[in-house]
């Protein structure tokens, strides 16, 4: 294979970008990833538009291992007597050179296993927060995505900030038999209240019905 | 939701037995045949829709030949800055493993290795939407932080070629000119046989003919 003169600037782009994540420096900006002006200049639009931001910045706090208090109000839990939890352990770590908070929950609720993955981030050239799950109940995935954001700082990462992220889904049965088939709209909203602790809410709204909350869960921080 | 107690079984009851059944027909091995979703033996007649519904079935039995450790062809044709009209850049350095997740409803598929000299990483979750009969699959990786969702259309079924759509607002991987335009997605998957299958995306830019982005040739590793 030939590689050609641009090629090869990339190529030499990439690594250095790549050298700068693998060190775990984690990059807020994207005017601090090439260290001299030269190479800033080599760096391919592409790459350099790729690069976290405050977008992710805002999302740090939410790293770590987390102890999961989850009140669950469909499936095996109702409005009246929720599925409550309080040995659920949730992991997160920063993926693909911290654009990408990778989430996996586990433990056990209403007598059985608990599992849910997902990934959170922020797409740079939308400005929005995008957030996807699965489980281990649902064949379908779980979408959503915020409102364009205006004007995300870097200072966001020390803020306490709500990110409401929307989508929709097709029920298999979980809000009832009579929902089953029908597309309903769904809507995440994390409340960041400090480094420690941190609150997640789910809300499913039926076609004909108003949002209700579906679930609710309390993250602490634990500590090391 | 407003569930009567008689279709509120207990959830470790239900998800023990629709567990073992589910794990038997994806046992390691040869792909063996995988049942649709049956209904619950005698005695467990209280496992209610929600459950079932959920369960992997011929779709995920779709899917089994991709679980498993590959060697990877690396071909860009019209990403990562370039058009398309060029001979591809090509990487043999590329291995991609895959396994189920979520009690076998969605396979993940991490792929590393090298091209043009540097790492490459990516991250994908390959699933099947009973109950929209479509299969949903996202990526992500180090150079884009936008996900790449694709979604087959609705009731097309575990059917093959696998195909799936989507968009995604280009931060120049499409070309400089692209860059904050939404750009149209399509992957297809072949599956040749157990060994050998195939992933191509293709780039749709706005006014533009459809364009071969990547292919991927897997070839299995033997363990």
């Amino acid at each position: 294979m030939n590689i050609s003169l641009p090629n090869r600037r990339l190529l030499h782009s990439i690594t250095i970008i790549a050298a700068i994540q693998a060190s775990s420096v984690f990059v807020f900006t994207q005017t601090t990833a090439p260290s001299t002006p030269a190479a800033a200049q080599e760096v391919p639009g592409f790459i350099r538009r790729g690069l976290p931001g405050p977008g992710h910045a805002a999302l740090r706090r939410l790293e770590g291992e987390w102890r999961v208090e989850k009140a669950l109000y469909i499936a095996v839990g109702t409005r009246e007597k929720p599925a409550v939890s309080t040995d659920l352990i949730a992991r997160r770590r920063w993926i693909a050179g911290g654009r990408f908070l990778h989430d996996v929950t586990e433990g056990s609720i209403a007598g059985g296993p608990y599992y849910r993955m997902g990934f959170l981030g922020y797409s740079n050239e939308d400005a929005r927060y995008e957030f996807v799950t699965v489980d281990g109940m649902n064949a379908n995935m779980m979408i959503y995505r915020s409102d364009p954001v205006k004007g995300a700082q870097g200072s966001d990462a020390a803020r306490n900030v709500a990110i409401s992220m929307s989508g929709t889904f097709t029920d298999q049965g979980l809000i009832s038999e009579q929902t089953a088939g029908l597309v309903i709209a769904q809507r995440t909203v994390i409340r960041i209240q400090s480094d420690d602790r941190h609150e997640v809410d789910l809300y499913f709204t039926p076609p004909g019905r108003a949002e209700m909350l579906i679930d609710h869960s309390v993250y602490t921080r634990m500590r090391q | 939701m407003r569930m009567t107690r008689s279709l509120r079984p207990s959830l470790a009851a239900v998800v023990c037995a629709l567990t073992i059944s589910v794990l038997a027909q994806f046992a390691p091995g040869p792909p063996t045949l995988l049942i649709a979703i049956k209904p619950p033996p005698s005695g467990q007649q209280d496992v209610p829709g929600w459950i079932t519904r959920g369960l992997p079935g011929k779709g995920h039995e779709a899917l089994q030949p991709l679980v498993g450790r590959w060697r990877v062809r690396y071909e860009v044709y019209g990403t990562l800055g370039r058009r398309g009209d060029e001979p591809p850049i090509v990487s043999e350095d590329v291995r991609t493993r895959r396994e189920w997740i979520g009690e076998r409803r969605f396979i993940e598929d991490t792929t590393e290795g090298t091209l043009m000299g540097s790492p490459m990483w990516r991250r994908g979750w390959l699933g099947y939407s009973n109950i929209d009969q479509r299969f949903e699959w996202v990526t992500i990786d180090s150079v884009n932080p936008t996900m790449m969702i694709y979604l087959g259309a609705p009731r097309s079924g575990p059917q093959q070629p696998i195909v799936m759509n989507g968009a995604f607002t280009d931060q120049g991987v499409a070309g400089e000119e692209m860059v904050g335009k939404r750009v149209g997605l399509r992957t297809v998957i072949r599956i040749d046989n157990h060994d050998r299958h195939m992933f191509e995306l293709y780039f749709k830019r706005p006014g533009d003919n459809e364009v071969l982005a990547l292919r991927s040739v897997y070839v299995r590793v033997p363990q």
